[in-house]
């Protein structure tokens, strides 16, 4: 079992994409920086760790895999590399739950959060291995 | 595939939490907003179909992608929008917030050079 304060750079965060063409692009395009925007009162972006939360289980706790709902991911060394912060915020639904704070960044501008919903990457089911090459 | 107008009609639909975060539902002075931009803008009107979306506070988000450029505009209210263009392979970018009262007519400027670029990009 990993250690839950230890995030290394090569774990995956994976977010939660909802299904439907109102919330996803076409499969050939980004993801769009809306899934990475804060709403009042929140100081950091929910995201769940590929160690400790699989994506089955993501996507049935946050989503509907029968009306598309998908796993974004990324590298943690990547948002570090932007100045981002990873916490481990562990729930009683979510052992795996963490929170990507601003650290250098201010998530209020667009700009970061397009750079910042660049490094996601929508997986195909259980593709973890595709994103952490 | 659906029209911007019908996606639009689609986000209308999005019920609070739709992306099981918490996200506000979209409110319709937003979204009918958003038509309205969408249809009587004559810069937009030259782009090819948006990529539309429930924005998590409410408001509506257009999406345009050209390969390495991207191109957002967002309705944050019936009286504020809000954009960013970013091109990934040479890193420069542009945002900025603008009255969409009058955006509806007249695109401010520096949204309306981003978009003219991309419009001789992308073939409507």
């Amino acid at each position: 079992m990993p250690d839950a304060n230890d995030i290394g750079d090569d774990e995956l965060l994976f977010r939660h994409v909802p299904g439907g063409s109102q919330f996803q692009n076409p499969p050939d395009k980004p993801v769009t920086s809306e899934n990475f925007r804060l709403r009042p009162g929140e100081s950091g972006l929910s995201v769940s760790r590929s160690s400790l939360t699989t994506q089955a289980s993501l996507l049935k706790r946050l989503g509907d895999p029968a009306k598309g709902s998908r796993i974004a991911a990324c590298r943690v060394g990547d948002l570090r590399a932007l100045g981002y912060i990873i916490v481990p915020d562990p729930r009683t639904d979510d052992p795996g739950h963490a929170l990507i704070l601003p650290g250098d960044n201010d998530l209020s501008a667009r700009t970061p959060r397009k750079r910042l919903a660049n490094l996601f990457r929508l997986l195909e089911s259980e593709a973890v291995s595709e994103v952490s090459e | 595939m659906a029209t911007p107008f019908e996606q639009l009609e689609l986000v209308r639909g999005a019920q609070p939490n739709w992306d099981g975060y918490g996200a506000d539902a979209p409110r319709p002075e937003c979204v009918d907003a958003a038509a309205r931009f969408l249809r009587e803008n004559p810069d937009v009107r030259r782009l090819s179909a948006p990529y539309v979306m429930p924005t998590r506070v409410g408001g509506v988000l257009f999406a345009w992608h050209d390969g390495t450029r991207q191109l957002e505009i967002e309705v944050e209210s019936p009286e504020r929008g809000g954009f960013v263009y970013l091109n990934t392979e040479t890193d420069e970018s542009a945002e900025g917030e603008f009255d969409l009262r009058r955006a509806s007519a007249s695109t401010p400027s520096p949204l309306r050079a981003i978009i003219a670029d991309f419009a001789a990009a992308v073939p409507v």
